[in-house]
């Protein structure tokens, strides 16, 4: 008679995983806690949700982030996907800078982006508002498409192409029935993380925002700095269920690929 | 061996072709005879899979010209020429189904549907792959992967089909029965195959001609039995018939034989006729298995060694026996019982039929 | 004729390299210029060559600043490691659906917004917040402690937010890892530890220096972790880039703080690059 016994690595796993769940774990409760203030249980209410949707300036600002992660990140997929492309072809010298220079604004720590943008924009006198917050975020969705797809590119058997070729298929034909259907699985995880990374970002956009504009973000982050409201605890349960339900989507489709290339 | 113009399928002329510094293909000439099964043999970086290449038109060769059935088709790209390839990977397309792969070729000269899906079907059957047109290449294995291959690359009738190494990744036993079922198949379209391999035997058991390649050009080429009978080169030898190289200088020759001393004895071969004078150093090629081993010198001819040891490989038993002069002569013989133990002094003889003259310039055309 | 698609497909990277050059290469190189400018009070800066910004970091104010930016950044990554690598050591040992579970599980938080995760360390944390009142509760403490808007509620928040990065780069290396070659070790007389730390180490640093690279870089910059956690109490050099940037006005100023950070994660990813020969960081998508 042997039972099964937790190792000490599942425990740990499982503690640590249990951490840091419990902030979201508490966000969630107190969005239905009938009380303004998060301290005790108080009943079950959905009345911060209603109110949620009734606030006109959180609506506008979460419309605005889901927009100006859209915009983002389809300039972000055709940039980046059809740099990718290029780059393999390309043999220059300038080629590994030009790389380095792309991926450079993951590699930075955001503030100084968000800052060298801020004083880039003001000289150029764009406009601040959604030109400058779309350059800004489109910059950080490029690497992230570009990684994916080139990743992909190197992963997919040259000779695919060539038998394309082989067969009977013009240039432009292989292109298109062959390898855009192959790194289409990877622009599109490109795109839902540099979705993601477009929703979630503060530090950038709050340099380039300008003064009427604003993002989700940005709207949460300055009514956590004046103190809290359940309002918000509503809204980030709701962009949880989003976030579970978008990963759950992209992992799906992961697997599908990765099960197609199983050998 | 004469061939007619109307039975040249290909012909290359002066191939030449490098990467960087490298120079891969060094002047390649080759004709190939419609119907024939054709082996580019030779060890890896020799060249045969750029050759291919530059026949199915996915690499532009420096100089030279391809000639198909007598017509130039150097400028053409690799869609335009009436030639097809069996990639080494198989390169099926990951994300379509069997039929989708083997119609693409259809379905790109925009042939009919319902007749994409009838000639895909003969396709199948004829690669014995009935009935698995919804699979998708991940789920089959290896040798069904080769065999949607090449249901795929044969669909459009090609002239030549090209085939890069399709059995490397193969397991022994797999490797035979697909080696017996793309001959038979390409007797039965009577097909002009070309067909890439570093493994002697394949070349052997399939080719109706072997073409050796080595360092860029052309070593040999000829029927099967001809190059493992009769080599050129001791490069030849060595890789077609596995043959032991021997030096030694002219001491006699004697109707058809010669007789060839060095430090550790003497022995024969087949004399070619060509130009000698006595004393020459002249190089000769024998096999292991028509060695013939014993303890006592033969009266005629004999090279005195050491067994070193006997090792069985490959349903053969191998003895290697090294030479007083350092050099070593590998015997092979069927079975597992040999008579001789490690360290013992033997003497090894061969008929002068058994041996060939090697690297002898004057005498090879 | 030449076809675009096969002699002309490099032409596909113009729109990347013109994107990169305008609004990448631009603003910082207009940064560094900018970082040398005169600052002129209220009216901007004037170009004239100047050290004078980076001379200013010598203020006391400011090396504390950055004294504390650093110390928040390395202990903030040591303890990420710490706590990351054991625990992406751990997962790859999973078995396939172990992993998968863990990953989802991993990734769930990785995606929602870093702000959410922070407010319910705002709520945990308060004076009178959950966890003060489970101490309470438990008899462990009378008076409740005041966590929030103290040093270590920042280091809390700042490990939390970067964690996941350092477990997603160590996982990658220990996922790609061979493990015959530990078998190896043992069989040829390595004990546990000793092979622990001759081959499993040795193979999973490049994922354990990512990780570094990917808690260290950007917490030198999450001004708005020590902000909504520490209060006003510590100033980061993010917070006081941001700061010259909005209310101080000092450009300058700002741009050579920026250039000073800039220089540090420039020079530790190449570092990275030097010791194990590749540009991208393991396990950063």
């Amino acid at each position: 008679m042997k039972k099964k016994r937790l190792s000490f690595s599942e425990i740990y796993l499982a503690l640590v995983t249990l951490i840091t769940y419990l902030p979201i774990a508490v966000v969630i409760v107190f969005s239905f806690n009938d009380s303004k203030l998060p301290v005790a249980w108080k009943g079950f209410t959905l009345r911060w949700y209603e109110r949620l949707f009734h606030d006109a300036a959180l609506m506008e600002a979460l419309r605005n982030s889901i927009v100006l992660g859209l915009v983002s990140c389809l300039f972000a997929a055709v940039i980046g996907t059809l740099g990718a492309i290029g780059m393999a072809r390309v043999h220059f010298k300038s080629k590994g800078m030009m790389e380095y220079l792309s991926t450079m604004p993951i590699m930075l720590p955001e503030i100084i982006l968000g800052m060298v943008f801020m004083a880039f924009f003001s000289m150029l006198k764009l406009p601040f508002g959604w030109p400058t917050l779309i350059i800004a975020h489109t910059s950080f969705c490029i690497p992230y498409v570009y990684l994916m797809v080139k990743a992909r590119l190197v992963g997919i058997d040259k000779s695919i192409e060539e038998a394309a070729r082989d067969l009977g298929a013009s240039p432009s034909r292989a292109f298109f029935d062959i390898t855009l259907p192959l790194i289409l699985p990877a622009v599109s995880s490109g795109c839902v993380l540099s979705f993601a990374m477009s929703f979630d970002d503060v530090v950038i956009s709050i340099f380039v925002n300008g003064p009427t504009l604003s993002t989700l973000p940005i709207k949460v982050y300055t009514q956590m700095r004046t103190g809290v409201t359940p309002e918000i605890n509503a809204l980030c349960t709701l962009i949880l269920i989003a976030v579970i339900l978008i990963l759950s989507l992209s992992s799906f489709l992961r697997n599908r690929e990765t099960s197609d290339d199983d050998k | 061996m004469e061939i007619n113009a109307g039975d040249v399928m290909l012909e290359l002329r002066g191939i030449v072709k490098s990467f960087g510094n490298t120079e891969v293909l060094k002047g390649i000439d080759l004709t190939v005879r419609k119907g024939d099964f054709v082996t580019l043999l030779g060890s890896s970086g020799c060249g045969k899979t750029t050759l291919l290449r530059i026949i199915a038109g996915l690499t532009e060769p420096d100089a030279g010209e391809v000639l198909l059935e007598g017509k130039n088709i150097c400028s053409l790209p690799p869609e335009k020429r009436d030639v097809n390839t069996i990639f080494q990977s198989y390169a099926l397309f990951p994300h379509m189904n069997v039929a989708q792969n083997v119609g693409y070729a259809l379905k790109i000269r925009g042939v009919e549907k319902s007749a994409i899906l009838r000639r895909v079907g003969e396709m199948l059957a004829l690669v014995q792959m009935e009935g698995s047109e919804k699979k998708t290449p991940a789920q089959l294995s290896g040798g069904q992967r080769q065999r949607i291959a090449i249901a795929r690359s044969l669909i459009n009738n090609p002239k030549v089909l090209l085939l890069d190494e399709p059995l490397g990744a193969l397991d022994l036993q797999l490797r035979r029965q697909m080696q017996y079922e793309l001959k038979k198949l390409q007797k039965q379209l009577g097909t002009t195959f070309i067909y890439v391999t570093h493994d002697q035997e394949e070349a052997i058991n399939l080719s109706d001609k072997i073409v050796l390649l080595h360092d860029g050009g052309i070593e040999q080429q000829g029927e099967p039995n001809e190059i493992y009978d009769h080599p050129h080169t001791s490069y030849a030898a060595r890789f077609v018939g596995n043959a032991n190289i021997l030096q030694g200088r002219i001491k006699r020759i004697d109707g058809g034989a010669v007789l060839l001393e060095n430090e550790c004895g003497t022995m024969f071969a087949a004399w070619d006729g060509g130009k000698a004078v006595p004393e020459d150093a002249l190089t000769l090629a024998v096999r292991g298995e028509n060695v013939v081993i014993s303890r006592e010198p033969a009266p005629d001819a004999a090279l005195c060694g050491v067994v070193e040891a006997n090792t069985f490989a490959g349903g053969m038993l191998r003895i290697p026996v090294r030479l007083c002069n350092g050099g070593e002569v590998i015997i092979t013989r069927q079975g597992i019982h040999f008579d001789f133990s490690a360290g013992e002094t033997v003497y090894l003889r061969w008929e002068p039929s058994a041996a060939v003259l090697v690297d002898r310039e004057e005498a090879q055309s | 004729m030449k076809s675009f698609w096969t002699d002309r497909r490099w032409l596909c990277v113009l729109p990347l390299y013109a994107f990169t050059l305008v609004f990448v290469l631009g603003p910082v190189v207009y940064m560094v210029a900018v970082s040398f400018a005169q600052n002129e009070a209220g009216t901007g800066f004037r170009w004239a060559f100047t050290l004078e910004n980076f001379a200013k970091m010598r203020d006391p104010v400011y090396v504390q600043c950055f004294r504390e930016s650093f110390t928040l950044a390395l202990s903030t990554t040591l303890l990420c490691s710490l706590i990351g690598y054991p625990f992406g050591y751990c997962m790859g040992r999973l078995g396939k659906r172990g992993k998968r579970l863990m990953m989802f599980l991993v990734m769930v938080p990785f995606w929602t917004s870093s702000l959410i995760r922070l407010y319910g360390w705002l709520i945990l944390l308060q004076a009178k917040g959950v966890f003060n009142n489970l101490l309470i509760a438990l008899g462990l403490i009378n008076e409740p402690l005041k966590i929030l808007y103290t040093y270590p509620a920042v280091l809390i928040g700042m490990v939390y937010g970067l964690l996941p990065f350092m477990i997603l780069a160590v996982y990658t290396s220990v996922e790609k890892m061979d493990w015959t070659l530990i078998e190896a070790a043992r069989d040829l007389g390595a004990s546990r530890a000793k092979a622990f730390f001759t081959v499993t180490l040795r193979l999973t640093l490049p994922g354990l220096m990512s990780g570094i690279i990917l808690t260290f870089v950007p917490s030198m910059g999450l001004f708005f972790i020590a902000d909504l956690l520490g209060g006003n109490k510590i100033v980061l050099v993010g917070s006081l880039i941001q700061d010259q940037m909005t209310r101080g006005g000092n450009q300058p100023f700002a741009a050579a703080l920026a250039l000073i950070l800039a220089a540090v994660t420039t020079v530790m990813l190449w570092a990275y690059r030097r010791l194990t020969g590749t540009a991208e960081l393991e396990g950063m998508l």
